[in-house]
């Protein structure tokens, strides 16, 4: 392991004094001279033509400033692709799931902004509305969009290898369906803006954003302004997880309120209105077939997905991807199949949540797997490494493994779970008595993408600007939604520079000030921003050793920077702080402001949304997980008392910062197994507020141990890989693998309430009872 | 979502609290630690034009014990019940209620004649105003239909207060005042199976005081909550069961549900099924049989009602395997 002085610290983050303090500043914290605040109109109906929209009635509402509807803005769409443009800032002609957006109000205060909402009139004609996927897929059913025959949102099939030959030469074929619910990102600081409309064509907002540039790039695009004239202020995040990326209707309505009001406007939702009408995770219906030979050997998937869209299109086009190109990793399958169909449906836009598409479809392949083990009679450990990916593997459709820890993590889950004493398979534990509470143990292995090649703007870069008291400031487009980038980015700064973490500031990303990035998604940050900064911080360091080699008389090879000072090797005499030398680059001779920067994008292929050909990451992270769980065979309820973590993250940039990632992705993993779910009715959410959305509490948390397999990537900065959602994709099928443990039965269908599980033992049950009759 | 318009009156005493109530009636609310009430305004279920606010009352805000009843005021917050060293001897099922309830914050706020009190629940009526806008007003809220049961002509709304099983179990009588006068009756009484109006409490009359028999020699009792997670939620299910033994008999047993139906219920079958006999697996076994055949669930978004009506067999089995000692 190289030695860092820095890197490799398990060092708290820079933003937690400020936020535990509640001095953290957040978008609903901001208050401008003059600022209105908006209230959102929606509609009540899943699927109803709009007729007309009076608002005559709540203009006259003393106190209202301004009001938008769809039609002002024109006939503009937006969505990822050309092609799937499929999205208006606000509904234009009908609503198309319950709580779209029809009107938004302006007003001095929020009461009389709510008091107006209630005032405006929408005739609706109610239309037929479909809320399940495979029933819009059937003919006869509502077309959602009039120019998507069908309410196909994304189609994609491909196929790699000679799938049905493969099957023929297997000894042993399986076929299951899985279904992943609908489960949302939970995060805590509902979405928020403020906006400000400068004339003649100028736009500021300070937006909850874990992305700005989508937003950045649509409103360029909605309000026709140069992208100079775009800034997107990034205030502190209270979570995304996917949740916080692209551009919602309330960013669209509070600037388009701005530029009708000349005044500042904020749009806050309520977590109500984050709960039933934002966005949320892909329901997936999964159908996985695997042949394997006898001894395990994985030699064909063929794997069909339904996905439910919802009624927009957003990010879809990748979370159709993903789950494809994670049917090649974490194992060697030589011959893959996919058709996977992102189906719109009556219900709110599906987007990205942490894991993206690959949980649904690992989930399911991370349990057949355990199934085809215990058909065959082989040990679910040997399986897994008889598959296992490895260090230079290239997958049949092209993605490179560039380092690969999957043997390590398995190595060191399993000696954590003291796996040979604790693991007996079911068939062996079957004939047993055993007690109420039924215990199992559970394995599953994970590979997640770190650093996604995107097919627009790909790099990410950074600015590093070198004080002359001899602090830093680091100007980076990456946004640290909660994740702790800001702290790792930092460190790398202090350990290329020779400084401390504590002399480094990061400022809020400020589209016209820093840098341009994709954003913080697709596990980029660590990996493809860290390679920025580091590339910066190199460049200001180059440019400070030219100076100090010039004042110590060295040659600049010569050089350390260590600790806040400068040394040159072999010369213990010759040496001078750090911060005099920031203070003598800008006063010695004509004197130069040292200014670094540096970019960093994945070198290999766009990624590919059509026949998934390629490279879809720099790199890959391979993890493996264990969960103990107790299952009460008389009610049902499991819980979830352990959870191992062994995640080959390449290099724990901050130790600290990789538990953290993890725990958060064991608690959204735990909470989409057993306890979440949108609960609705004709498309309308009934699990509107926390008390009936339930998340799990720290009551509800296993104990958590994680350990990180350090690879050394060679794409990674500093050999990092993520570590913020490979966790979170094996979190599932470890629960479901511990849960057959301990009582023999396969959960195909999430999440798993406790009556699920008592109806699986009553299955269980009387297949035995007829088993043994005909014995 | 704001409050809409009110005025907030502080009476200093019961007398003063019952004329306002009288005087207002339907259009005054009682608040007491709020933590159920508040909600209700602010989704604009209930809009009362007078918020009754009646911390400030002397003489009910504590617990006292004469060694054959404790007397718990209405106002005493359900921390300070399950804190209570009177409560967790002589009546520990209360304090094991209590400590059941949603979570910390809303146990030192909420009081024991609040919990007692607790609306009715159901996913379409606890929901905002504009939630609701979107679909025809349900029973509970003046309209004509039930949405978990549309072809019934009464609502089926959820009592799922911890604290009165606990209270029924026990045989506590409530203290009810009001302009008119006092009445205590028992608990049991207090209830009715109608979601839209689950206690028979006259308009302007208020619980004062809740009392509980202290438990003779050798009874236990306890209370069991299941829910989905360890805090926060509702109980799908809570059972709360007292037993008593004598020369080697059940001499007394009680068993109330909560979560089941509108109102909590006495499994009284339950009862009977182990008076006078020995206290064995098999007795409590017939008990919880007896309960499951007692309980009648409708459906739920949540769970359905086989499983509930289950739950009920298990917790009965269950508490009465705690309280027997036989666990």
């Amino acid at each position: 392991m190289p030695q860092y002085s820095v890197l490799g610290q398990r060092l708290p983050r820079v933003d937690g004094p400020v936020k535990a303090t509640g001095k953290a500043n957040y978008a609903d914290d901001l208050v401008l001279p003059g600022m209105l605040y908006a209230k959102l109109k929606r509609s009540p109906h899943a699927h109803a033509k709009i007729l007309s929209i009076d608002t005559s009635e709540a203009e006259r509402l003393p106190g209202v400033r301004g009001i938008v509807v769809g039609a002002d803005f024109g006939k503009f769409r937006y969505g990822l692709r050309p092609d799937t443009r499929d999205e208006y800032p606000m509904a234009l002609d009908k609503a198309r799931f319950v709580g779209e957006e029809v009107a938004a109000v302006a007003a001095i205060d929020e009461d009389i902004a709510q008091e107006a909402v209630e005032l405006i009139k929408v005739e609706y004609e109610v239309l037929p509305a479909v809320t399940d996927p495979e029933a819009a897929l059937r003919e006869g059913a509502p077309q959602i969009h009039a120019d998507k025959p069908g309410n196909i949102s994304i189609h994609m099939h491909t196929e790699f290898g000679d799938v049905d030959a493969a099957f023929k030469d297997a000894d042993y074929v399986r076929e299951d369906r899985f279904y992943s619910q609908s489960v949302l990102h939970g995060f805590m600081e509902p979405n928020s803006l403020v906006a400000s409309w400068e004339p003649p064509n100028r736009i500021t907002v300070w937006a909850s954003k874990q992305s700005p540039y989508f937003l950045y790039r649509n409103l360029a695009n909605c309000f026709d302004v140069p992208l100079s004239n775009v800034r997107v202020v990034q205030p502190y995040i209270g979570g995304g997880y996917g949740g916080k990326n692209g551009s919602y209707a309330l960013d669209f309505a509070a600037v388009m309120l701005s530029k009708k009001t000349g005044r500042p406007v904020k749009l806050t939702l309520t977590q109500e209105e984050v709960l039933t009408a934002q966005r949320r995770r892909h329901p997936m219906i999964v159908w996985l077939k695997t042949g394997v030979k006898k001894d395990g050997t994985l030699l064909a998937c063929e794997c069909r997905i339904i996905a439910d869209g919802g009624a927009g299109t957003a990010i879809g086009p990748t979370t159709i991807a993903n789950a494809f190109y994670f049917m090649n990793l974490p194992y060697v399958v030589p011959n893959v199949r996919f058709d996977g169909k992102r189906v719109y449906t009556n219900r709110p836009v599906s987007v990205a949540q942490r894991g993206n598409g690959i949980q649904q479809i690992r989930y399911a392949a991370d349990v057949q797997i355990d199934m085809i083990a215990e058909d065959l009679g082989i040990d679910p450990v040997e399986i897994r490494r008889r598959n296992s990916a490895y260090t230079g593997y290239t997958t049949p459709n092209g993605m490179k493994v560039t380092s690969c820890g999957l043997q390590e993590s398995i190595d060191e889950a399993l000696k954590a779970v003291d796996w040979e004493k604790e693991f007996r398979s079911w068939p062996e534990k079957a004939e047993e008595p055993t007690g109420r509470i039924a215990k199992g143990v559970g394995i599953a292995c994970n590979s997640f993408c770190s650093g996604v090649r995107l097919r627009g703007h790909n790099c990410c870069s950074a600015v590093i600007k070198v004080h002359e008291d001899g602090t830093v400031s680091l100007m980076t487009g990456s946004t640290d939604s909660g994740q702790g980038s800001e702290t790792v980015l930092a460190m790398i700064v202090a350990e290329v520079l020779g400084t401390r973490i504590e002399d480094v500031v990061v400022p809020q990303t400020d589209s016209t000030v820093t840098p341009v990035d994709p954003g913080s998604f697709g596990s980029r940050v660590s990996s493809t921003a860290g390679n920025a900064v580091r590339i910066a911080a190199e460049d200001a360091r180059r440019q400070l050793v030219a100076v100090a080699a010039e004042l110590l008389e060295a040659k600049p090879e010569d050089i350390e920077l260590r600790d806040r000072k400068v040394f040159v090797k072999g010369a213990p005499d010759k040496s001078m702080r750090f911060r005099d030398l920031a203070r003598l680059t800008v006063a010695h001779g004509a004197g130069t402001t040292v200014i670094g920067s540096g970019s960093w994008g994945q070198e290999i292929d766009p990624v590919d949304f059509e026949k998934g050909i390629g490279n879809l990451a720099g790199s890959y992270t391979f993890g493996t997980q264990a969960a103990w769980v107790e299952v009460d065979t008389e009610t049902g309820k499991v819980n979830v008392t352990r959870m191992v973590v062994a995640h080959d993250c390449g290099f724990a940039l901050n130790p600290l910062a990789v538990e953290g990632q993890h725990e958060g992705s064991i608690g959204g993993g735990v909470g989409h197994t057993i306890y979440e779910h949108c609960v609705e009715d004709d498309g309308q959410t009934l699990s509107s507020n926390f008390t009936s959305y339930a998340m799990p509490t720290v009551g509800d948390m296993p104990e958590m141990i994680s350990y990180s397999i350090e690879t050394l990537d060679p794409v990674g900065a500093f050999g990092a890989k993520e570590s913020g959602e490979g966790t979170q994709v094996s979190t599932i099928p470890a629960i479901v693998n511990a849960i057959h443990n301990a009582i023999g039965v396969w959960m195909t269908d999430l999440p798993i309430t406790p009556e699920k599980v008592l109806k699986a033992l009553d299955e269980q049950k009387a297949k035995d009872r007829v088993l043994s009759e005909v014995r | 979502m704001r409050l809409t318009k009110f005025e907030h009156l502080e009476p200093k005493s019961l007398v003063e609290a019952c004329a306002i109530l009288a005087e207002h009636g339907d259009k005054a609310r009682i608040i007491a630690g709020g933590t159920d009430i508040l909600v209700r305004m602010k989704q604009r279920l209930v809009e009362p034009q007078f918020v009754v606010d009646i911390k400030r009352i002397d003489g009910i805000a504590e617990i006292k014990s004469d060694g054959a009843e404790l007397r718990i005021g209405a106002l005493v917050a359900l921390s300070d019940v399950q804190k209570s060293a009177a409560v967790r001897e002589q009546a520990p099922a209360l304090a094991e209620a209590a400590a059941a309830v949603g979570a910390t914050q809303l146990q030192n706020m909420g009081t024991i004649g609040g919990n007692i009190c607790l609306e009715t629940r159901c996913w379409y009526y606890n929901q905002t105003y504009t939630w609701r806008q979107g679909r025809e007003a349900c029973l509970k809220a003046g309209g004509s239909i039930c949405y978990m049961a549309k072809a019934s002509k009464r609502c089926y709304a959820l009592y799922s207060g911890d604290t009165a099983p606990a209270l029924l179990a026990l045989g506590a009588r409530v203290r009810l005042v009001s302009a008119s006068g006092e009445r205590t009756i028992g608990l049991e009484e207090l209830f009715v199976d109608d979601g839209k109006k689950p206690t028979i409490l006259n308009p302007g009359e208020l619980i004062a005081e809740v009392i509980v028999p202290v438990a003779a020699n050798g009874q236990r009792s306890t209370y069991l909550k299941f829910r989905r997670r360890e805090a926060i939620d509702f109980p799908i299910v809570g059972v709360a069961a007292a037993l008593g033994e004598e020369n080697g008999v059940c001499s007394k047993a009680a068993i109330a549900v909560t979560g089941v139906g509108s109102a909590p219920f006495v499994a009284k079958d339950s009862e009977n099924a182990l008076l006078g006999k020995k206290v064995s697996q098999e007795t409590i076994a017939e008990a919880a049989e007896a309960a499951f055949k007692q309980a009648k669930p409708v459906s739920d978004m949540e769970v359905s009602p086989a499983y509930r009506k289950r739950l009920v067999r298990v917790l009965v089995k269950d508490a009465l395997t705690k309280v027997a000692g036989l666990a």
